[in-house]
């Protein structure tokens, strides 16, 4: 076996590893989704979801192709790996793939022009904390979902000030 | 459904994670046993796992959403107060203001570093 030096490229996982800080991201798969759904030279936008934006599941919208729905969700939720701030965005669309209508299928293409805009951040662990202590952090959203009236639950998890675990959840 | 209630069940479920990661780290790292801190941002909630008083009030909710009564007083987890704007699992509960989403990227540690060398 021969020793191929620093991780730096794993599942379309790109990881950089540097003196005080090391970087994880995935730039190159999101050009990859941005290319495969057309939306290579769609313009960026500023949020991935509007606030205060209520999915609903929208009953007497248009249908569209459930499975090229399903699969840039699939795509998306991989993405989730590396930006924690996509999770709820995607999370909430997600939750409408059985029967996905026009008004979803915009609410997923403003991710992916949110994408387009932001496709550079990635997450950084630092040596800032060096106390090296576990913190937590959960918050709620009461009812923020319309169609079942239950409340969407985040945490996150900081080792040493780096961000660790995270997860929104229904 | 109070919202009180609420971040309760949401601090519940983190607890389990918690201390989850508390005896993975105790595992895989030379360390002594420490205290988890809990950050959540309601003040009602806070005193609702602190202590039984109110419980008179809030006895319909589940027992086994009292399991992070337990971990308190056994010392594995501390609940603290955090502000909302410091709040750190605020962009995973709701769309935010274009403000508030820079910060709170910040704050997850997502951050553009493009002017770095690849």
């Amino acid at each position: 076996m021969s020793d191929l030096g620093l991780l730096s490229y794993h599942l379309g996982i790109e990881v950089g590893q540097y003196k005080d800080f090391t970087i994880v991201k995935q730039t190159c798969y999101a050009k990859k989704i941005l290319e495969q759904f057309g939306m290579g030279q769609c313009n960026a936008a500023k949020f991935p979801m509007e606030p205060g934006a209520r999915l609903h599941s929208d009953n007497d919208g248009q249908p569209v192709d459930a499975t090229q729905y399903r699969k840039v969700i699939g795509c998306l939720r991989y993405l989730l790996h590396t930006r924690p701030d996509l999770a709820y965005t995607v999370r909430v669309a997600s939750r409408f793939m059985e029967k996905p209508t026009l008004m979803h299928m915009q609410a997923v293409k403003q991710i992916l022009r949110y994408l387009k805009g932001t496709i550079d951040l990635r997450l950084v662990y630092t040596q800032e904390g060096l106390k090296e202590e576990l913190v937590g952090y959960s918050d709620s959203d009461v009812g923020g979902d319309l169609v079942s009236r239950r409340s969407t639950g985040g945490m996150a998890f900081y080792l040493g000030g780096s961000l660790i675990t995270w997860c929104s959840q229904k | 459904m109070s919202s009180c209630e609420d971040e309760f069940m949401a601090a519940t479920f983190a607890t389990k994670q918690a201390l989850w990661l508390r005896n993975l780290l105790l595992e895989i790292t030379p360390r002594k046993p420490q205290v988890v801190e809990l950050y959540v941002d309601n003040n009602s909630a806070i005193a609702l796992m602190k202590n039984l008083v109110f419980h008179g009030k809030s006895k319909h909710k589940d027992i086994k959403y009292h399991f992070i009564r337990k971990c308190v007083e056994a010392g594995q987890i501390a609940v603290k107060k955090v502000h909302t704007d410091e709040q750190k699992a605020d962009a995973l509960t709701k769309a935010l203001t274009l403000g508030k989403l820079a910060v709170m990227r910040h704050l997850l540690g997502v951050r553009d570093l493009s002017g770095l060398q690849d």
